[in-house]
């Protein structure tokens, strides 16, 4: 058939094919993920978002690295120290090397740290608290904490919330309704209780395990929650996709259910669940504050943000004004989860099929029709 | 000519959803259909909605089983083949769908969408994969240096090019097409019209086309197969169904279709009521309940009797009323 078609066109001035595909190489469309990072650029909050959220996740990776007094060093001889400007005092020697147990990659940075400033370490720019730890270090280090929350929160909704969801839509049926209901019943559980009671039941175990298990449990419970929304949400976008007519026109043509997974369900869902994870990692880390302020998430002396702002409560007294203890944790969680709301609006806006609606049926210019 | 399809007494059966306090039932959208279709030729299949024209389609593309009945392409007998066997004859029967808009997945750039079916049927290497989906953009008058575009930036006109032209890739020898144009404009469905002729003649393809627009199956097929909930009550060439249809129903539709030729003396034969529900069809003649030449039958035998199978020339129909006595339409 194909030479047939050679043969009715030879006549005509044709073009050669290879030379077509390779102009076309540079006629490149305007797909999905291109207009949706010009829309993004567009956005002005988002860009900035995006900038703060660069620095600050910077500065959280490299915390171990800056001359930092230690997070825990305590120096109870005084009452807690106003912020200081830089220009007023730059730093001097003084660090002592006190942490909690760090992890090998940790220690490893602090060893580099250490070979580089040596005792030298930075002034008091925030203040310190009421024990005479250093604000600004405190709420670098409390930034590491909200970070593996939000790294742990993200592998979960993805691993388990787009796995389970994506399985039970494709399935369908009574498998489908049965792995709904479970996430229904997990979802009625409030989830403070199941935390107090999961922790509860499992003390004695965790005292012969050692500390670090328990934020282990601790992550595992802030997992277990954010996979079912992930869940729902991919169950109802894969229940939409399989009777997509571009899948049954695939399925016409003989994919195979793993074809047709990974070419047209995984692209398509893939803007759904960044969306989706955009907008989840803020209220995770205030989920991950609020059971640190309670004493039930991250245990002292490491630090969390939600630690920070339960000290900054403590030192509140008539007698005393300590502002800085509580304004500056609240300002950085503040700015962080503003950034992060304002920046998963802008991804939202970006990538949502509903913003797109409008040049849909834009003609291309150009192809002879 | 040999048949390259053949339809025999096909049936598909929709289990209702059961509701409380109610009895089982089944919905018969096709019941006992008959059709052929030989190479290259194309056939209209027309009929009202719930007819059961798109759930033929679906069928023969193996998206939906068949509950009874026999479906040979080619000699082959496909009913009853698992996912396994059915693939091979998946690259023989193509199909283009309705809405232009959602047939094709948006995340995909023209030539991805073109290579895909030669993916899935491991047809050539992956150059000449590109190489003659480009060939195809051009056959279907597109120019192929825009085949790294998306569809979504390009008009339905474009658009059901592209989805006829992705149909084409791995040679079928027949295509359904489930109203390919019902969803664009008039201009271009006359576009798309001559371009599925064109292709028809050039690559010998068999079209098994499904409208309910008469004019769109009177430009494009030879013969044509009318639906009535579920059944064939009249298959004829396109000519004689267009000039002298038989059986009353072709003839209520063919009569519906506005004509600013007709004389106002000749008004269109009224069809009354709504379709009957396809769970429970109406016995003997499945169109008795509406038909206008019913009292022309005697002893009611449209209420009790199937109607019989009737043949003149190409033409076959069923109805108890016999040719002679045909009101004139």
């Amino acid at each position: 058939m194909i030479t047939d078609q050679r043969e009715m066109r030879s006549g005509e001035d044709r073009l050669d094919p290879a030379q077509v595909l390779a102009d076309a190489r540079r006629i490149r469309g305007a797909g999905h993920w291109r207009r949706a990072r010009a829309r993004l650029r567009e956005s002005r909050t988002a860009r900035w978002s995006q900038r703060f959220l660069a620095v600050a996740v910077l500065l959280s990776l490299l915390t171990p690295l800056l001359p930092l007094p230690s997070p825990t060093a305590l120096d109870l001889r005084a009452l807690p120290r106003p912020p200081v400007g830089p220009w007023v005092q730059i730093g001097g020697n003084g660090f002592r090397r006190e942490y909690w147990e760090l992890s090998a990659v940790d220690s490893a940075l602090v060893d580099v740290r250490e070979a580089l400033f040596g005792r030298w370490q930075t002034g008091p720019y925030l203040g310190t608290d009421s024990k005479g730890r250093d604000l600004l270090s405190r709420i670098l280090w409390g930034s590491r904490t909200s970070l593996l929350v939000a790294l742990a929160a993200t592998a979960c909704s993805l691993l388990i919330g787009v796995t389970y969801g994506a399985f039970a839509g494709l399935i369908g049926g009574r498998t489908d309704r049965l792995m709904m209901r479970l996430v229904d019943v997990l979802y009625s559980l409030p989830f403070v209780f199941l935390v107090i009671f999961v922790l509860a039941l499992l003390d004695a175990w965790l005292d012969e395990a050692g500390g670090a298990s328990r934020e282990l449990v601790f992550y595992a419970l802030v997992g277990a929650v954010t996979w079912l929304t992930m869940a729902r949400v991919v169950r109802g976008q894969v229940l939409a996709l399989k009777n997509a007519e571009f899948v049954q026109a695939a399925r016409a043509m003989g994919a195979s259910t793993s074809h047709i997974v990974f070419r047209h369900l995984v692209p398509n869902l893939l803007s759904v669940v960044i969306v989706y994870l955009t907008l989840t990692i803020p209220s995770i880390l205030l989920v991950e504050a609020f059971l640190s302020f309670l004493g039930l998430g991250i245990q002292p002396p490491r630090v969390s943000w939600g630690l920070l702002a339960a000290d900054g409560v403590e030192a509140i007294n008539p007698l005393h004004s300590f502002w800085w203890i509580v304004v500056w944790p609240a300002v950085a969680m503040g700015s962080t989860l503003l950034a992060l709301n304002l920046l998963g609006d802008g991804v939202r806006d970006a990538l949502d099929p509903r913003g797109r609606a409008a040049d849909t049926d834009r003609p291309a210019p150009g192809p002879g029709a | 000519m040999s048949a390259l399809l053949e339809i025999r007494d096909l049936a598909v059966h929709f289990p209702r959803p059961r509701r409380w306090r109610e009895p089982p039932a089944v919905v018969r959208a096709v019941d006992g259909v008959d059709l052929d279709l030989r190479r290259g030729e194309s056939l209209g299949l027309v009929g009202e909605s719930g007819s059961g024209k798109s759930t033929i389609a679906r069928t023969l593309v193996g998206l939906q089983r068949a509950t009874a009945g026999s479906i040979r392409l080619d000699g082959s007998e496909l009913t009853g083949l698992d996912a396994r066997g059915w693939f091979p004859f998946r690259r023989r029967v193509q199909m283009v769908f309705q809405d232009p808009y959602g047939s094709l997945d948006p995340r995909q750039t023209v030539l991805s969408i073109l290579t895909e079916p030669m993916e899935i049927h491991a047809l050539r290497k992956p150059r000449e994969r590109r190489l003659h989906a480009l060939e195809l953009l051009e056959a279907v008058g597109l120019n192929p240096h825009y085949a790294n575009r998306y569809p979504h930036e390009f008009s339905g006109g474009q658009r059901q090019r592209i989805a006829i032209a992705r149909a084409l890739t791995v040679h079928p020898e027949l295509v359904i097409c489930d109203e390919p144009v019902s969803a664009l404009d008039v201009s271009v469905q006359a576009q798309v019209l001559n371009l599925l002729r064109e292709l028809q003649e050039r690559y010998d393809i068999a079209y098994l086309f499904i409208s309910h627009d008469l004019a769109v199956v009177r430009s494009l097929c030879q013969r044509v197969s009318v639906l009535y909930l579920g059944r064939v009550v009249e298959s004829a060439p396109r000519d004689e169904i267009f000039e002298a249809p038989r059986h009353p129903y072709t003839q209520a539709l063919i009569a519906a279709v506005p004509d600013p030729t007709r004389a106002a003396a000749h008004p269109p034969v009224l069809l009354e009521g709504e379709p009957p529900s396809p769970t429970r069809p109406p016995p003997g003649c499945r169109f008795h309940p509406r038909c206008p030449a019913r009292a022309l039958v005697p002893d009611d035998r449209c209420a009790r009797e199937e109607p019989p199978l009737r043949t003149d020339g190409a033409a076959r129909w069923t109805c108890h009323l016999e040719p002679g006595s045909a009101p004139e339409a």
